[in-house]
């Protein structure tokens, strides 16, 4: 397989040569993707898929005018088609005069462990065989079980970045990937969907895991259990928290919202904003994570951020735009659309520092509460306020530190600021999820005390 | 690059010639405009052209799938050859063949009836849009601080060519704007959103239908209640659901379990023709339904779209399908395979579900609630496959004692929908309301969800407020 990041880096360099002779400022992102994988529906193998998706976005200044431009195809013509209707749609756009330069070429560190080279030599016929052998796996342990969905595969792929001040860098990345999705039958329907995935950098795929775990979940998903409208020690699964923080805690870290006025923690930087266990790291640099790369969408080199450590909020998160608007400096956080051409903050990876305790021990401390490993509606989150009301499920009843089984239809509302301020263990499961297009979230298993969850009648 | 149909129907022949027992190409030219504006700057505009064809493939009793921005018959050709090898590949792997239902080939060019076509209207004219929105906004009141306009559209052609003898050229397009609006008095922080758009309409939807002003007031309006409200109550209340929320409902509750690819692993597995609702209750999916939002001829497999009843008199009658859960479910090919775009294969999709009028007057509905909530407009909502529901609310009133009261923050309702579906105590029959919205089922789909007022006695849905009922 050849290397493509010194070819799509000669495009960006190109087409930023071509429109810097008309404009003020120019940065094109170059970006080639390739993924193979096959998928099982309701228990069969149903389809294969063999995708190559590349992109360029252009994006330009011309009197304090942004505009964008983007191409689905790698030629060099029709990226400069894109600078053209990149530098039209400036023309067309208002004038914003706090624009301010592009950055320079800066220090990257190497991103470690993210490139397998035995990826981009896989067959789709390997995968075919994969997802068939977790597929059996699965519904060999009951016919009650329903494979929903499962699916295994790899992407690989290369991006370039350069830009009118100098910057000129390319990178690249593979990834490979296996899930699961079971319901199991109950006498009066389906238990709610349980989900399980294994990502990693490397071709290590642990099919093991992802049918012990689902099967696991699925079968006690389908024991009912009461829950009770209280105040409740809840435990909330890496993924559940990561999804809920996506929408509450995230955009009041944004520095974008702290300039605009809807970050809710805008002036509690070095305040205690959570329980002193909890700390929160955007890790770019990290060894193997989905979201490390040499730089983000904006060129600047990615880096570590301490969001909140030991409970007090240290930094927000920041791309070029805001970061000088708020006289500070990127953090390596943005994150680009190359369609619509928006850059917008987002994490890298997005760390919950671990704690000693396993899930089994936070879960065997627990007299009365729940253990939450799906959410339903943190998207409907006040994305302002941080109050967030939403549905556990699965959410598995805990009793006597035992889990007992799953309670259907658990609401949690509150608000993220709070919750934060009630964790009281974090636990040492430390997984990583994929959670928005180039994030991830890295870490374990965190329990809240005090929650206020209201159960279903009946 | 112009798309010829005839290109892709020799790629279509071409996988005929190597034995598939079905080949697709769907090819796709749209002209794409995005303009994000906030506080009154433009974040970002972006306007493209985007060309690229979906290969599907149906061989050896899979499914094969490649998406390809080049063009070329030569190109496609090699695509159908690499689909056809995956599909054959995967159906080694399957016990039994998938097999396609039965669909006649429909010829046609399905025509657009824009009047203001979005391609030719000036980015200056869009982001006036925006700005007199936000202007508006802070005319109607100085505590709006912050607001988000996403205006989006396309306009194009889509062509669809099967080795069925199924040639369409489609022009479709679309004009869209989301909006958030952020309030700020003293230290207390809040806002709500707001989405509108048409598929039949072009720009002119925006200068008749839903002008600047019209939606800045509704918007604001919503805010502001959220500002004064109180915190709802946590628990389980009687409440009226008025159209947004029933639609919500309709979709994320039950239109989900109603798609036939998630109905064998879902809660209405095995229902069908039982009572799973009060007589009286009707729900539809219709993708004729004129000027709605997920309305379309054809759907992504050439097929005819169609009006499905789902429920009928309280029973589970219809499913949503495509051509292979069709032939699986035994059941009429309902014109439901939709495709985001050409990168995407097709899955079964909604298109526009609501729930029909009943027979009691709407302010009947509201006379024996002691206690309860309104709730009127919807800031998200989700489904599971066991039929639990979430529906966030941002616009929402306390009933006391039969009447509309204070209006109450943000809160999320849920249930488990095939219960909350029989104790519907009541159905309005005379407002009725379409919005436009769109699903994410891993690809975004335009979809139009409604419905009337609808009762619902106090037990199946819970509202996740922060403050404890002392019922």
């Amino acid at each position: 397989m050849i290397d493509q990041r010194n070819e799509l880096l000669a495009l960006a360099d190109k087409a930023v040569t071509f429109g810097a002779k008309q404009v003020d400022q120019i940065e094109v992102l170059v970006d080639n993707q390739y993924s193979i994988s096959s998928e099982v529906d309701l228990g069969e193998m149903s389809k294969a898929f063999k995708l190559q998706e590349g992109g360029a976005a252009v994006q330009c200044v011309v009197d304090h005018r942004i505009g964008s431009g983007f191409t689905n195809r790698l030629d060099r013509l029709l990226l400069e088609k894109a600078v053209k209707q990149a530098i039209a749609a400036a023309k067309a756009s208002t004038p914003d005069p706090t624009l301010g330069d592009l950055p320079a070429k800066g220090t990257y560190k190497e991103a470690r462990d993210v490139w397998d080279d035995a990826i981009p030599d896989k067959n789709p016929g390997e995968f075919v065989d994969l997802t068939a052998d977790l597929n059996r796996r699965i519904t060999s342990q009951g016919s009650d079980i329903i494979v929903g969905e499962a699916a295994t595969g790899v992407v690989y792929g290369w991006h370039a970045f350069a830009n009118s001040n100098g910057v000129s860098v390319a990178d690249r990345a593979t990834l490979a990937f296996a899930y699961a999705a079971l319901v199991a039958t109950t006498p009066t329907g389906v238990t709610p969907t349980v989900v399980e995935v294994d990502v990693k950098r490397h071709f290590d795929p642990d099919i093991d895991g992802v049918v012990k775990r689902s099967v696991k979940d699925v079968r006690l998903a389908k024991q009912p259990a009461k829950g009770k409208t209280a105040p409740s020690t809840v435990i909330m699964d890496a993924h559940s928290l990561a999804e809920l923080s996506f929408f509450t805690l995230l955009p009041a870290v944004r520095g974008e919202n702290v300039v605009r006025g809807r970050s809710a923690l805008a002036k509690r930087r070095g305040d205690k904003v959570a329980a002193k266990i909890l700390s929160i790291v955007d890790d770019g640099v990290r060894p193997g994570g989905y979201g490390t790369s040499l730089f983000d969408d904006e060129g600047v080199p990615r880096q570590t951020t301490r969001i909140i450590e030991n409970g007090y909020l240290r930094s927000f998160l920041w791309d070029c735009y805001w970061s000088h608007q708020a006289k500070e400096k990127s953090s390596g956080n943005a994150s680009r659309d190359l369609r619509s051409g928006v850059v917008s903050i987002q994490p890298s990876n997005l760390v919950i520092e671990p704690g000693k305790k396993s899930l089994e021990d936070l879960t065997s401390e627990v007299k009365s509460g729940y253990l939450i490993k799906g959410l339903q509606g943190a998207h409907s989150s006040n994305q302002d306020t941080g109050d967030f009301s939403v549905v556990g499920n699965p959410a598995f009843r805990i009793e006597n530190g035992q889990l007992t089984g799953c309670v259907h239809g658990l609401m949690m509302a509150g608000n993220i600021f709070d919750l934060l301020q009630h964790a009281d263990q974090v636990g040492s499961d430390t997984r990583e999820y994929l959670v928005w297009a180039s994030s991830s979230v890295i870490g374990p298993s965190t329990r809240f005390t005090d929650i206020q969850v209201v159960a279903r009648e009946g | 690059m112009v798309i010829l149909i005839d290109v892709l129907q020799k790629a279509a022949d071409f996988g005929r010639s190597l034995g598939a027992t079905y080949t697709e190409l769907r090819g796709e030219s749209l002209n794409r405009s995005s303009i994000q504006y906030e506080d009154g700057r433009v974040r970002s505009i972006s306007q493209r052209i985007e060309e690229g064809a979906a290969i599907r493939v149906l061989a050896g009793g899979a499914w094969g799938f490649v998406s390809s921005s080049d063009l070329s018959l030569d190109a496609l050709k090699a695509s159908v050859k690499d689909a056809y090898s995956l599909a054959a590949r995967a159906g080694q792997a399957r016990r039994e063949p998938i097999t396609l239902a039965k669909l006649p080939a429909a010829h046609e060019t399905v025509k657009l009836k824009f009047v203001r076509s979005p391609a030719d209207v000036k980015p200056a004219e869009k982001i006036a849009y925006a700005e007199r929105l936000w202007h508006e906004a802070q005319r109607l009141d100085k505590r709006m601080s912050a607001i988000t306009v996403r205006v989006r559209d396309s306009v194009g052609k889509k062509y669809i060519a099967t080795s069925d003898g199924t040639q369409l050229e489609i022009n479709l397009g679309h004009v869209h704007v989301w909006t958030w609006l952020t309030a700020k008095e003293g230290a207390k922080l809040t806002g709500a959103r707001d989405e509108c758009g048409s598929t039949v309409q072009g720009w002119e939807y925006f200068d008749e239908v839903q002008p600047a002003p019209m939606v800045a007031q509704r918007l604001v309006a919503r805010v502001q209640k959220q500002l004064t409200g109180v915190k709802p109550k946590a628990g389980t209340f009687a409440c009226v659901l008025g159209p947004e929320v029933v639609g919500t409902l309709a979709h994320e509750a039950l239109g989900h379990l109603s798609e036939a690819d998630l109905t064998l692993q879902s809660a209405f597995a095995g229902k069908m023709g039982q009572q799973v609702a009060p007589k009286g209750v009707n729900m539809i999916d219709d993708g004729t339904l004129a000027g709605a939002f997920g309305t379309e001829k054809y759907d992504d497999e050439g097929a005819r779209t169609s009006r499905v009843e789902l429920i009928k008199d309280g029973v589970l009658k219809g499913l949503l399908t495509d051509r292979e859960y069709a032939q699986r479910m035994n059941a009429p090919v309902s014109g439901n395979a939709r495709a985001e775009d050409y990168r995407v294969v097709p899955l079964i999709r909604m298109r526009n579900t609501f729930f029909e009028r009943g027979d009691r007057p709407d302010d009947e509905l509201f006379e024996d609630i002691d206690f309860g909530y309104y709730c009127l407009s919807v800031a998200g909502g989700q489904a599971q496959t066991n039929a639990s529901f979430q529906v966030g609310i941002q616009e929402a009133f306390e009933i006391v004692k039969g009447e509309v009261s204070r209006p109450v923050t943000n809160v999320s309702i849920s249930g488990i929908a095939t219960d909350a579906l029989m104790k519907i105590e009541g159905i309005g029959k005379e407002k009725f309301a379409l919005d436009q919205g769109r699903c994410g089922k891993g690809q975004e789909a335009l979809v139009g969800s409604g419905g009337p007022l609808i009762h619902f006695a106090k037990g199946p849905i819970a509202f996740g407020g922060k403050e404890q009922s002392k019922e």
